[in-house]
């Protein structure tokens, strides 16, 4: 019974840590998944709102020269209500358009030293953002558009997954553990009955009286210690 | 005898049993996770589509601001081609009159659209949008949008085949481990006790290295135990007392230590564990540690790249940190098994992990490209000398009846890592980035010593093993069985290996259009084959003894000519993955069998520097030939083009392994079934 126990309780672990490998895996998988398609449809806005300001700076203009960018940054935040904080850049980290919504922190800091040239995202603990290099008419970077958006397009399917694969994993989980159980009765027998006749065949072993079992095999041994000493004394 | 077969196959089932119960249970989850995953995203994807059709609107709008009339705008099919071509998820754009005449429409056709053959009938609620154009308020048209379901369902298809890869992934880390707890914990102790029972019965009275284990096995080793010691206590009473008598006893103390020696009473106590309880430990430890080394391939070229900065021009310093690594790995090989010969192969194994562990801390700790490449050259010594103690303690646990099947437990595990690590490596330097991953794998290095101290063994030493020089390496070399093994079959079989696959196939698949979760997954079919058709084939090599040298041959020919039809069809992808799995299947077949032919050519160098050193010298060459894998690739991939060169790349590697049968065959080389290596 107990070794039986022991035989499902391994098997219990070892679908245990299997279970949560797949779940954590197939969740990291869902994730980058997810986060293709997110980032994917915030680059829209980004390049969208990026083509407009560099279509302002056809004429060469810099930047702080353009008049209404501030205006249409506004405009921006108005119309995406996922979009929390949208700025611009220049080359020199120094923000020249910005409007964040109400209530909502500004989380962009920038150093001089630190403005990338490619298109990028980052997944924060409470936004997403986006960055998107600004080029004027001649081809040269100008600045750099940063858009911050709500993690909640994001957070929505990942808080619905996590609790749904964690049910699951607990549904299968309890379903494989009976019949892990059910196994280790049934295939236990094998080994059982080899114990049983390994026993059998070790037989009065612990007595030390019988002349069956590992007792017959060591008796003549025995026998031939003391028949040595015996021949002296 | 009745009692081995009963327990194998009481064990046989319970292997099938819960193979089958793991599997069925991690599928299960597999399955409602994939559907769940599809009902999450599908929407995600529409939204986008949804937004970008907004987007244009906007844009249509601002240009009617300008010309009021939606039939005189100009550029709109330009300014269409840019989106769809931006946004695969829709296939067609379509501006249409309120009187249901379209306008403009680029793209090709949707489904829905193409069977209607009108722009009024894209409009179906289900997938495709209709949004309307206004001016001032009032409606002038409206712009429908043709989903590209395709393009969804090639996503979510792509996430399926993600969550399949993450199911082998787990299903080969639970398998290792499920084997090896039920060997370790249960069949394998029984063997035990029916081994020392073996022993008992032939007059070897040593007592068992009892486990510990409280219970019905752990009882029955404890009465045999105890009845071991009852007869060693009466043995070492009898012999103070006939001592105690003086020299007159002398007689008849001899000839009771006599006894004591033939029945090896004084003897300390013996480990009666199986081989393959030792070999199954042995695929866990090395699964341990290569998997950190696999678990930093993803990224290590682009953390390479970032720490080089500007030295990063110069193609050759980004890749001489991989290319020492290789070289320096495969030099440390024979010093490798010579330590592991002398000081023994659990010592050995901790000293190159301890090694291993440090140069991937100090990569990131220290900062800069030539202190990181330092600390690979420390850590490739350690990699190196792992692999040796590993290989030479496969050897060492084996005979030669049994040696094919235990090299192939060891490098299933290798095989293992190199399929599980990638993907996890990724994935964690994904969310945690790469200095992370770094000492994430130096931490299960730590854990591969945790296990390699609990289950390893160092092994019968051979203290005396001459020391290895030049003089010795060369010794191994100069033998023209051994010469051709290396020369036809294991170098050429490397270099497909390194050219063909690892180098080539990439390539391949990039021009040919596809992603990069793609040529992940089609590398992956080699590991994946010879992972699990690798115990198959070594079990039937290690049936025929005498026929090793056909397994080596066939399987090398087996392995080059699967890539052959590539050169006539270099298109098709399918032929490329049976090609691939070919490659798996031929060198799963060979490259166990090659190690015990190396044993069986090179038994007198065994005997003198170990088995361990010797294989080590044998995979120094097989490797620095290796290295020419890429080369042979690049030059042949100018005259004949991806597949072509693939293609004959495998009929060489062939062809090689046609002229070792022959050669085999016409010089009647013998292979000598002496037992080499220690006790299994």
């Amino acid at each position: 019974m107990i070794f039986s126990l022991r035989l499902s309780s391994m098997l219990i672990l070892v679908l245990t840590v299997s279970l949560g490998l797949t779940a954590v895996l197939s969740y990291v998988k869902f994730e980058k998944a997810l986060v293709g398609v997110v980032v994917s449809r915030h680059n829209n806005t980004a390049r969208a709102v990026a083509d407009t300001i560099e279509t302002g700076l056809t004429l060469g203009l810099n930047l702080e020269e353009v008049q209404n960018y501030q205006t249409f940054i506004n405009q921006v935040l108005h119309q995406h209500s996922d979009l929390l904080a949208a700025a611009v850049f220049d080359m020199s980290g120094r923000p020249v358009f910005s409007q964040v919504r109400e209530g909502v922190p500004p989380t962009v800091r920038w150093r001089a030293d630190s403005i990338p040239t490619e298109p990028w995202n980052r997944i924060g603990p409470n936004t997403i953002t986006l960055g998107q290099p600004i080029t004027n008419a001649f081809g040269r970077a100008s600045g750099i558009l940063v858009l911050d958006f709500s993690r909640e397009s994001y957070d929505r399917p990942l808080n619905d997954i996590a609790p749904f694969m964690g049910k699951a994993g607990l549904v299968i989980e309890l379903i494989g553990a009976a019949l892990a159980v059910l196994l280790g009765f049934v295939l236990i027998r094998p080994f059982n009955r080899s114990l049983d006749a390994i026993e059998k065949e070790v037989g009065g072993a612990d007595t030390g009286s019988s002349t069956d079992g590992v007792d017959g095999w060591t008796a003549p041994i025995e026998e031939e210690i003391r028949s040595i000493t015996r021949s002296l004394t | 005898m009745t009692e081995e077969r009963r327990l194998r196959r009481g064990k046989l089932w319970f292997m099938v049993l819960a193979v089958l119960l793991l599997s069925a249970a991690q599928s299960a989850l597999s399955l409602v996770v994939v559907v769940r995953f599809e009902e999450r995203l599908l929407p995600e994807i529409t939204e986008k589509a949804e937004l970008v059709g907004a987007e244009v609107c906007a844009r249509i709008e601002d240009a009617l601001v300008f010309d009021r009339d939606l039939n005189a705008l100009r550029g709109v099919e330009r300014f269409f081609d840019k989106v769809l071509e931006q946004h695969p998820e829709m296939i067609t754009l379509t501006i249409v009159a309120p009187d249901g005449t379209a306008l403009f429409r680029r793209g090709a056709a949707g489904d829905a659209a193409a069977a209607a053959g009108t722009a009024a009938a894209v409009d179906d609620p289900g997938h495709d949008l209709t949004l309307p154009i206004h001016i001032g308020g009032r409606q002038v048209g409206r712009l429908t949008v043709a989903i590209n379901h395709r393009y969804a369902e090639r996503t979510l298809r792509e996430m399926t085949y993600d969550v399949l890869t993450v199911l082998a992934i787990s299903l080969l880390i639970t398998f290792g481990l499920a084997s090896f707890v039920i060997q370790a914990r249960f069949s394998g102790r029984i063997d035990a006790v029916l081994t020392m029972m073996d022993r008992l019965g032939k007059g070897d009275l040593r007592p068992n290295k009892a486990d510990g284990i409280a219970d019905r096995i752990g009882e029955v080793v404890s009465r045999l135990n105890g009845v071991v010691e009852r007869v060693r206590d009466l043995y070492r009473a009898s012999l103070v007392h006939l001592e105690s008598f003086g020299p007159s006893a002398a007689a008849h103390v001899r000839t009771l230590t006599d006894l004591g020696e033939r029945n090896r009473l004084n003897d300390p106590p013996v480990d009666d564990t199986p081989s393959a309880t030792r070999l199954l430990a042995l695929r866990l430890v090395a699964f341990t540690f290569f998997l950190a080394e696999e678990v930093i391939r993803p990224f290590l070229p682009l953390y390479v790249k970032q720490l080089a900065g500007d030295l990063a021009t110069n193609n050759s310093l980004i890749s001489l940190p991989f290319s020492l690594f290789i070289f320096v790995g495969a030099a440390a090989q024979p010093w490798g098994g010579h330590l592991s010969e002398r000081y023994g192969y659990r010592r050995t194994f901790l000293l190159a992990s301890l090694l291993s562990a440090v140069s991937l801390t100090l990569i990131v700790v220290t900062d800069g490209y030539w202190w990181m490449l330092a600390w690979r050259i420390v850590g490739a010594i350690g990699y190196g000398v792992a692999f040796a103690a590993c290989q030479g303690y496969a050897v060492e646990n084996t005979t030669p009846a049994t040696r094919t099947r235990g090299i192939a437990v060891f490098i299933g595990g290798v095989m293992a890592a190199s399929i599980c690590g990638p993907s996890i490596g990724g994935m964690i330097a994904d969310h945690l980035g790469f200095g992370v991953t770094l000492l994430f794998a130096s931490g299960v290095i730590l854990a591969a010593m945790v296990v390699g101290q609990a289950l390893m063994g160092d092994g019968a030493r051979r203290a005396k093993a001459q020391p290895l020089g030049w003089r010795e390496l060369k010794g191994v070399l100069v033998n023209p069985s051994m010469l051709a093994l290396l020369m036809l079959i294991s170098v050429p079989a490397k270099i497909l290996l390194n050219g063909a696959l690892f180098y080539l196939t990439p390539l391949y698949l990039t021009s040919i259009g596809e992603p990069q979760a793609v040529v992940g997954r089609v590398m992956m079919v080699y590991g994946v084959t010879a992972v699990l058709l690798g115990p198959l084939a070594a079990g039937c090599a290690d049936a025929r003894p005498t026929r090793h040298h056909l397994f080596v041959g066939l399987g090398a020919t087996l392995a080059g000519l699967g890539l052959a039809p590539l050169g006539v069809m270099p298109d098709r992808l399918w032929i490329l993955v049976a090609g691939i799995g070919a490659l798996g299947f031929g060198q799963a077949l060979c490259i166990p069998v090659q190690l015990s032919l190396v044993t069986q050519f090179a038994a007198r160098r065994c005997s003198d520097l170990g088995p361990a050193a010797v294989l080590g010298v044998f995979r120094f060459v097989e490797r620095a030939g290796g290295a020419l894998g890429p080369i042979v690739a690049a030059t042949l991939v100018g005259e004949l083009g991806y597949g072509g060169a693939i293609a004959a790349m495998g009929q060489l590697s062939a062809l090689c392994a046609v002229a070792f049968l022959i050669a085999f065959a016409v010089f009647s080389w013998k292979v000598p079934a002496a037992e080499i290596g220690g006790q299994p």
